[in-house]
């Protein structure tokens, strides 16, 4: 009896002696280089008073307080990775707002809505420059990357009435304004959500991460303080991103 | 030996020419399947031609000369009513417009000469005043079954072919107007029939009983809704009056004038420029702005170039 307690004991041991302990690979570290994908959407109002010398806000006389509808897309190029990375990129949106034109008669209609529509429509365009804190999730694994950029902008605009580009005084109701601007944000990393859908996907696709992003703009868009239209903003915005 | 399966391809086979029998007609060689005229057209003594295409039919399943003709019927049917019986509700016979014998019918294809527009089927030769009148043109052939000896079966055109006479001039447009800066805007909709186009006329509200002075607008194709009287006086009332024209250039009344006072009106840089805004528009490029710009692009491209 005690000699087959023995045995049973002795065949434990071995077995236990065969267990295999998994090691963790580390994770692919990651490229030098790579590319971001963005889109984005938010609303804004233009700051079309803050121009010296008006005797009132004809954004707000006409649009109310009501805001432009924005969507955008943006692409960067990681140009350097370390502590961080560093991406250049370029972007481009629209924005728009329509509302009737006003009456300016002589009589009881003046300043009555009138059936002839009008409309504000902007182009931005960005080259940002971006700084991504995203060791926080390289490293640390915590899946909130926060952001900066600096951008240089330039703004397409053009004013309808009635479908057509509104001339007053032959002056045409468009043109094209400068500026910069100032953005941060923060950005939540969605491969946290299902690492292995987040494995899959660089396989599949190449696109290494997933994260939706809000963040603050501050847009300076007046020529750089030239006395014109001014069509500065600051606004949220929200979206979607890939990176590669 | 055959397999049953050999025997079903075989009978495929032998059955096939039969599936494909088929004739069909065509208004000259065009692919139009309506041809509407009017009474104009009626009274020139214009006419039609038909062209006929017929597959898998000859002597060896053809019993008789194939018959095009022109019928009141709202289908093609079997063979041409010609007798004293007249298509119900109608009140005509049909009128046969051409014969193809069956050496000719094995030809495949022919053109039946042309036919005066007024001798269809409930015209009768003449160009009455506001009616509409629509007749099929179909064509006839009696077969034989494969297999049977007797000719019981009819092959008829597959196209639906039709004639449309239309002396009835169309109803005016319905009209609404909506004045604007320097201009009126008119937007125009059918009354029942299908238009080809509408056409306007404007006039200065006279003084008194004074009659209006009226000049013509633009006109408008019937698939858009509205059309722009443009140039026009801010403050002066005008009186607009449209009318229709169908497909066959009938024309309608003109509808009852209505009245616009077109008026200014500011859009937002109408309001900009009044509140005093300094904005002159155009391109304010300043500065290194634009070179800088260029040379942040130029840098990203010659990045991306370069990973790959």
């Amino acid at each position: 009896m005690r000699a087959v307690t023995v045995a049973m004991l002795l065949a434990a041991s071995v077995a236990s002696a065969q267990t295999v302990v998994q090691i963790k690979p580390p994770p692919p570290p990651e490229p030098p280089i790579g590319f971001i994908f963005e889109l984005k959407m938010g609303t804004l109002i233009p700051r079309v008073g803050d121009e010296p010398g008006l005797s009132s806000n004809p954004y707000e006389t006409i649009f109310g307080n009501k805001s432009m509808l924005f969507g955008g897309g943006e692409i960067d190029f990681v140009a350097w990775r370390g502590y961080g990375s560093f991406t250049v990129g370029f972007a481009a949106g629209y924005a728009e707002k329509y509302a009737p034109a006003i009456l300016v008669t002589d009589g009881p209609d003046n300043g009555q809505p009138s059936t002839e529509k009008t409309a504000l429509i902007i182009f931005p365009l960005r080259v940002p420059f971006a700084y991504r804190f995203d060791v926080t999730w390289t490293r640390w694994g915590i899946p909130f990357v926060p952001y900066v950029k600096l951008a240089l902008l330039m703004t397409p605009w053009r004013v309808t009435k009635g479908g057509n580009t509104e001339v007053v005084n032959g002056q045409s109701g468009a043109g094209l304004k400068w500026g910069y601007g100032f953005t941060a944000g923060v950005a939540f990393i969605l491969n946290v959500l299902s690492p292995q859908m987040a494995k899959d996907m660089v396989n599949d696709t190449g696109i290494r991460r997933t994260y939706v992003f809000a963040e603050y703009n501050y847009d300076k868009l007046d020529d750089f303080g030239k006395i014109g239209l001014n069509l500065s903003a600051r606004y949220f915005t929200f979206g979607l991103g890939f990176e590669f | 030996m055959r397999t049953p399966l050999r025997a079903g391809l075989v009978l495929l086979v032998v059955a096939s020419p039969a599936l494909a029998q088929s004739v069909s007609l065509a208004f000259g060689s065009g692919s139009a399947t309506s041809f509407p005229f009017n009474q104009a057209s009626c009274n020139n003594n214009s006419s039609y031609i038909i062209t006929w295409t017929a597959t898998g039919l000859g002597s060896g399943n053809a019993c008789a000369n194939m018959q095009i003709f022109v019928t009141n019927a709202q289908s093609c049917p079997n063979s041409p009513n010609t007798g004293g019986s007249a298509d119900a509700g109608s009140g005509t016979p049909d009128l046969i417009i051409g014969t193809v014998d069956l050496a000719t019918l094995a030809t495949g294809s022919g053109t039946i000469q042309a036919q005066r527009l007024r001798d269809m089927p409930g015209l009768g030769g003449s160009c009455p005043d506001g009616v509409n009148v629509t007749n099929a043109v179909c064509a006839s052939v009696q077969t034989r079954a494969v297999g049977a000896t007797s000719c019981d079966t009819f092959q008829t055109s597959t196209t639906n072919l039709t004639l449309q006479y239309d002396a009835k001039p169309p109803d005016p447009p319905s009209m609404n107007l909506l004045a604007q800066d320097a201009k009126i805007v008119v937007q125009l909709g059918p009354q029942g029939e299908t238009l080809q186009r509408y056409e306007t006329q404007y006039a200065e509200a006279p003084p008194g009983d004074a009659g209006p002075v009226w000049r013509q607008g633009p006109n408008l194709e019937a698939t858009k809704t509205s059309v722009s009287i443009t140039g026009l006086t801010n403050g002066q009332e005008y009186l607009v009056q449209a009318r229709s024209v169908d497909v066959v250039d009938n024309v309608s009344a003109y509808t009852a004038p209505l009245s616009a006072t077109p008026e200014a009106s500011n859009g937002f840089w109408g309001e900009y420029k009044d509140a005093g805004g300094h904005e002159l528009g155009g391109c304010s490029a300043t500065g290194a702005a634009v070179p800088s710009v260029v040379g942040a692009l130029a840098v990203l491209v010659a990045l991306m170039r370069r990973r790959r």
